[in-house]
């Protein structure tokens, strides 16, 4: 990404212009889904992948292809807001509802410790409680309420519901902003040469600008971080134009498997066989919710 | 819920800074029973072409603060390249998230639910001392204190006197 301070504001401009930059969808730009913006919910209804073939009918045949591929492993998509914070509405609403439909108690018990962690990162990393102090409790309070059982328990409608409610969605993106922010800060030299090939600056300022304001895109190192503080691999499942040139087309995936200390107990320290239980759907610039068979 | 949940932070930040008031600037509401609107007294920053000058601004938070930044608007005149002819402060901290206005501020720092009064304050004691004149709000005032500092000069001073005046 090319650094464009050196272009200076117009003298003639005395109003602020308002233009939103999307500058986090460098290179790729093949596609209009950073486009729906608010005509999408925040977190949409599951819909069959077929959904998704018709947003291409008329478009890329190799992306047709690719999406038939897709339909062998995964049956439906559930479509996210693209308004640069859709990488952690899909992973806060994929998370939740797998608690909510599995009843994983364990898994809730193990997320809270590594949040208690991820309190105490920012703690030590200089951060004033009561900045982030809502935004922990309000995620406590959505893994407690979708377990079943309590006073407080919610139905999977009301879970949707709450995810499409801005107060409570944006405050359980900004919990993740936070996580993410403290642990790349927490391992600064690890993440710094990521930061750097991608923005060209330092840690310190890609969290500032990058990683806490909302709206801020998400790359491969805030996936990264976010999957590495509260131990929760996921599986991001890539849908561009690349195509080999043996003429058959594959859709590629990459799992983000926490650091070994993180891994949830129930998987055991081996790396091999983690099977993660967030998938999301890639297209440049946008991530959704993808359903396996 | 937004709404109580952007009060109990307000409120909290008041008592903190009732009991730790911090050097440079003192802060409260306008209207004791509306904490979404503040009252700050900025003290011109020593060394500073504004040291002695009393400026006082208007904080203005949204209902979704702290997801959201206030509006910070001068109500003394204040002379200065990041400071509207209105009195609106405009410093990168301030945009609302996914607003960049001038598209090259990918390195600065944006608006984050980090910052507090306090914070926000802090930073425009600090643009008092360092004009940013390549995203101006003031153009004429830019302008002049690129190519006319003795003007500038002399009208910041007219600026402080009056503040004082004010008092």
């Amino acid at each position: 990404m090319q650094n464009q301070e050196g272009q200076l504001a117009a003298d003639g401009e005395t109003e602020v212009t308002c233009e939103i930059e999307d500058w986090a969808n460098f290179g790729g730009g093949d596609d209009d889904v950073t486009q729906q913006q608010s005509s999408v919910p925040f977190v949409g209804d599951k819909e069959p992948l077929s959904a998704l073939a018709a947003e291409y009918q008329s478009g890329s045949p190799i992306l047709l292809q690719k999406i038939k591929v897709l339909g062998d492993k995964y049956v439906a998509i559930r479509r996210t807001r693209g308004d640069g914070n859709c990488f952690f509405r899909s992973f806060m609403f994929s998370y939740l509802e797998h608690i909510l439909e599995k009843q994983d108690r364990a898994e809730v018990d193990r997320i809270k410790a590594n949040v208690e962690e991820c309190r105490k990162t920012l703690q030590s990393l200089g951060y004033v409680d009561f900045t982030f102090e809502d935004f922990f409790a309000l995620f406590l309070e959505q893994l407690d309420d979708v377990l079943q059982g309590n006073e407080t328990s919610i139905s999977h409608e009301e879970l949707l519901n709450r995810s499409r409610d801005q107060s409570v969605s944006d405050y359980v993106v900004m919990f993740f902003r936070f996580v993410t922010s403290g642990e790349i800060r927490r391992r600064s030299e690890f993440f710094e040469p990521f930061v750097f090939g991608l923005t060209n600056t330092t840690v310190e300022q890609f969290c500032k600008s990058s990683v806490e304001p909302m709206g801020e895109e998400s790359d491969h190192v805030h996936i990264t971080a976010l999957s590495d503080a509260l131990g929760v691999p996921i599986r991001v499942v890539y849908l561009d134009r690349s195509s080999c040139d043996a003429g058959g087309v594959s859709v590629n995936h990459h799992d983000f498997v926490p650091a070994p200390r993180n891994l949830p107990s129930a998987t055991g320290a081996g790396s091999e066989s983690i099977n993660p239980f967030i998938t999301l759907l890639y297209r440049p610039g946008h991530y959704d919710i993808l359903y396996p068979k | 819920m937004a709404a109580s949940q952007a009060s109990l932070l307000l409120q909290k930040q008041l008592r903190n800074l009732c009991k730790n008031p911090v050097d440079g600037f003192s802060a409260g509401l306008i209207d004791e029973n509306n904490v979404f609107e503040w009252n700050v007294t900025i003290i011109g920053p020593p060394d500073t072409l504004y040291e002695g000058g009393f400026f006082n601004a208007t904080m203005s938070f949204p209902q979704n603060y702290p997801v959201s930044p206030p509006t910070v608007r001068f109500t003394s005149e204040v002379w200065h390249p990041n400071v509207y002819a209105n009195g609106k402060v405009c410093i990168s901290i301030l945009h609302p998230p996914g607003d960049d206005p001038n598209g090259y501020e990918l390195a600065t720092e944006r608006w984050s639910p980090v910052h507090t009064v306090e914070s926000i304050v802090l930073s425009i004691i600090s643009m008092l001392s360092s004009p940013n004149d390549e995203s101006p709000a003031n153009v004429d005032a830019a302008k002049q204190w690129r190519e006319n500092r003795d003007e500038f000069k002399k009208k910041v001073s007219r600026c402080v006197r009056k503040s004082q005046e004010m008092m």
